[in-house]
C-alpha cells in the first residue's frame, strides 16, 4: 500500500483564499506567531491558556480533517495518518510521526516543530520549568487523530511532555482518552466569506493580478529534512486563519471575563502590535526579497507603487482582497479588506459570542506597511530590520495610526479603514 | 539540530534578537542590561524570583511610590511593551491595590503604589526579561 500523499492549497482567486479541508489558510511568519502567542501566555496567571491556544487548534484540526479524509475518499487509518503527516509538513509545522498512535492515543516526538524549533533557535531560553511553546501542534494533533479514528471532537486531550526551549532534544506530547469530552465546538470553517474582484487602480502600473498570480506560484515548500519553510529572511507556516482570529477573539473573551471591559484596550494594543510586528518581518522581508524586485519591481515608480504592489501580495498568501479607496498619500491611505479573514471568521459567531469590533491586527499592519514606506523609505534603501528601525518606526518615532471606520463585526457591510499620519 | 535551516536561524538571531525584549528574558542580558539584578548569578528565571528580589530590592513595603518614571524607564530601557506585558502578569495582584487599571497602564504624576504592589509588578517584569530597574537611579536623576 503507497502511503505517498500529495497536498495542495486550493486558491479562491474572488476570495483572495487558500483553502485546504475547508479551511482557509494564511501564511505568517515565526516572529508575528511568536508575538501572538506569548501575547496571550502572559495571561498564564488570570486563566488557562491552553484552552485557547491548545483547543482551538484540535477545533480547527478536527473540523479540517473530517473534511478532508471525506474529501480524499480515505477511511483506512494507515492512510488518514499518512495525509495528516504530509499536510502538517506542507504547512510548514515541521515533521511528525504518528506511527505510535492509537485510537487511544500515544505519544508522538520531533525535532522539528515550527515554534519550538524557532523560539529555540532565534529567542534567549525561556525560564526552567515553563511549559514547552508547542501548543498550536499539541491542539492540531490532537483533533487530528480524533478525526483519524473518527472520534468525537473534544475526546483526546493532550499534553506537551518535551521542548526545545526546555534543553530538550526534541518535542513531545502525549495523547490520552479523556472519560468526558472537552468543550469544543467545530470550525467555522470559511466562515462568513465575501467575494470580491482584485482591485486595480488606475493610478499604478502595478499589475495586480500579475502580481498576485505571481506569489501564488512561489514555491513556499517545506525544507525536505526539517519540514520548515524558510523564506524572505523569515520562517513561514500557512495556519488555518481561523486559529489566529479565534485565539485573539477567545483572549479578549476571557481578559474581559476576569479584569473586566477597561482591559479591553490593553489586550488590544498588543494586537495592534502584533500587525506592526507582521508588517515589518514578514512584509518588510517581501518587499526587499529578489522575489519582489523580479516581479514588482519593474513597476514601481512611486512610493505609492509599494503600497500597491505590498496589497497585491495579500490574496495570495490568503489574508483576502485589499482595496485602496482612494489614491494613498504619505498623510493618508484609505482601504477597504473584502474577506479580510479575520473578520470572516468572527462573523460567523453569532453577536453575542464575540467581543471583537473589527481586527486590531489590521490596523497595526496597515500603519506598519506605511511606516515602512513613508518613514523608513523602504522604497529608496535597503533596510536592515533591526530593533533600532523598529523602535524608530513602531516606538519612540511612531507616525502613523489606523482606524476601522466600518466592520463586519460592528453589522456594517464591509471592512473599511483609514491609516492616517499622526504629524499631519 | 544541525540542518542548514538551523544554521540560517542562528544567523538571524544575531541581528535580529532585538524581539528578545519583546518575549523572554535571557541570562546573558544581565551583565549588560543597565539594571539592579539579583546577586545570585544565571538562577533560573521563575524558581527563586521571590527570594531573590525580596532580599534587597531597595522597595520599602511601608512606601508608596510613583509610577511615572518607573514605567518611564522601563519603556526606554526594557520595552514599550514591557510595561503592559508586566501588568497583564501581575494583574489580579494588581487590582487589589484598588488603583483602576486606565491609571496603571497610563500613570499621572502623582498616581503611586505601595511598596508591596510595586514589588509584584517588577516581580514579573524580573521574570519576563531578566532585569528591572534600580529605583535609587530612577529617583535619583
Amino acid at each position: 500500500m503507497s502511503t505517498k500523499v500529495t497536498v495542495a492549497f486550493q486558491p479562491v482567486l474572488d476570495k483572495g483564499a487558500l483553502l485546504l479541508g475547508g479551511e482557509p489558510h494564511v501564511v505568517h511568519c515565526h516572529y508575528y506567531n511568536h508575538f501572538l502567542q506569548t501575547s496571550i501566555e502572559d495571561a498564564e496567571a488570570l486563566y488557562p491558556v491552553e484552552e485557547v491556544l491548545v483547543w482551538t487548534a484540535q477545533e480547527i484540526a478536527h473540523s479540517l480533517f473530517q473534511k478532508l479524509f471525506a474529501e480524499e475518499g480515505i477511511t483506512d487509518h494507515e492512510r488518514r495518518k499518512a495525509l495528516v503527516e504530509a499536510v502538517y509538513t506542507r504547512c510548514g509545522y515541521g515533521k511528525v510521526s504518528l506511527s505510535g498512535i492509537s485510537a487511544d492515543g500515544g505519544e508522538i516526538a520531533t525535532p522539528y516543530e515550527h515554534y519550538a524549533y524557532t523560539y529555540a533557535a532565534t529567542f534567549p531560553p525561556r525560564p526552567k520549568g515553563k511549559r514547552g511553546v508547542a501548543y498550536f501542534s499539541q491542539g492540531y494533533l490532537a483533533g487530528a487523530i480524533e478525526a483519524i479514528y473518527d472520534l468525537p471532537l473534544g475526546s483526546m486531550g493532550s499534553q506537551q511532555t518535551a521542548c526545545l526551549t526546555q534543553g530538550d532534544a526534541e518535542v513531545r506530547w502525549r495523547f490520552y482518552r479523556l472519560p468526558q469530552p472537552l468543550p469544543l465546538t467545530p470550525s467555522v470553517g470559511e466562515g462568513a466569506s465575501q467575494k470580491g474582484t482584485i482591485f486595480q487602480p488606475s493610478t499604478t502600473r502595478v499589475p495586480m493580478a500579475q502580481v498576485r498570480d505571481a506569489v501564488l506560484g512561489l514555491p513556499l515548500l517545506p525544507d525536505a529534512e526539517t519540514g520548515l519553510i524558510e523564506a524572505f529572511g523569515v520562517v513561514l507556516t500557512f495556519i488555518p486563519g481561523n486559529y489566529y482570529a479565534l485565539i485573539s477573539e477567545r483572549h479578549l473573551q476571557r481578559m474581559i471575563q476576569v479584569a473586566g471591559e477597561e482591559v479591553r484596550p490593553l489586550v488590544l494594543d498588543m494586537l495592534v502590535e502584533s500587525g506592526h510586528v507582521c508588517a515589518f518581518n514578514t512584509l518588510g522581508g517581501i518587499m526587499q526579497s529578489a522575489e519582489w524586485d523580479a516581479v514588482v519591481g519593474p513597476y514601481l515608480d512611486t512610493p505609492e507603487d509599494w503600497l500597491y504592489g505590498i496589497t497585491a501580495v495579500m490574496p495570495a498568501i490568503g489574508w483576502g482582497i485589499v482595496g485602496c479607496i482612494e489614491h494613498p498619500s504619505a498623510q493618508k491611505w484609505e482601504l477597504c479588506l473584502p474577506n479580510w479573514y479575520e473578520t470572516s471568521a468572527l462573523a460567523a459567531l453569532p453577536p453575542h459570542q464575540r467581543k471583537m469590533e473589527y481586527s486590531p491586527f489590521a490596523e497595526g499592519l496597515f500603519a506598519g506597511i506605511m511606516a515602512l514606506v513613508y518613514k523608513a523609505g523602504i522604497h529608496e534603501r535597503r533596510l536592515t530590520f533591526d530593533g533600532h528601525l523598529y523602535k524608530q518606526l513602531f516606538q519612540d518615532g511612531r507616525v502613523y495610526k489606523a482606524s476601522f471606520y466600518q466592520s463586519r463585526l460592528r453589522g456594517d457591510s464591509r471592512d473599511a479603514l483609514t491609516v492616517t499620519s499622526l504629524d499631519a | 539540530m544541525t540542518s542548514k535551516c538551523f544554521v540560517h536561524l542562528l544567523q538571524m538571531s544575531t541581528w535580529r534578537n532585538w524581539l528578545r525584549s519583546l518575549i523572554s528574558r535571557s541570562d546573558s542580558d544581565k551583565t549588560t542590561a543597565r539594571a539592579s539584578v539579583p546577586s545570585s548569578k544565571d538562577t533560573p528565571a521563575s524558581a527563586n524570583i521571590l527570594e531573590q528580589t525580596t532580599v534587597d530590592d531597595g522597595i520599602s513595603s511601608q512606601e508608596f511610590y510613583p509610577l511615572a518614571p518607573i514605567k518611564r524607564w522601563i519603556g526606554m530601557h526594557i520595552s514599550p511593551y514591557a510595561w503592559d506585558r508586566a501588568v497583564i502578569r501581575s494583574l489580579s495582584s494588581l487590582q487589589q491595590t484598588g488603583i483602576p487599571l486606565p491609571l496603571i497602564l497610563a500613570p499621572k504624576p502623582d498616581t503611586k503604589v505601595s511598596g508591596a504592589a510595586l514589588r509584584i509588578l517588577l516581580n514579573s517584569l524580573y521574570e519576563m526579561y531578566g532585569m528591572k530597574p534600580d529605583l535609587r537611579h530612577i529617583f535619583q536623576s
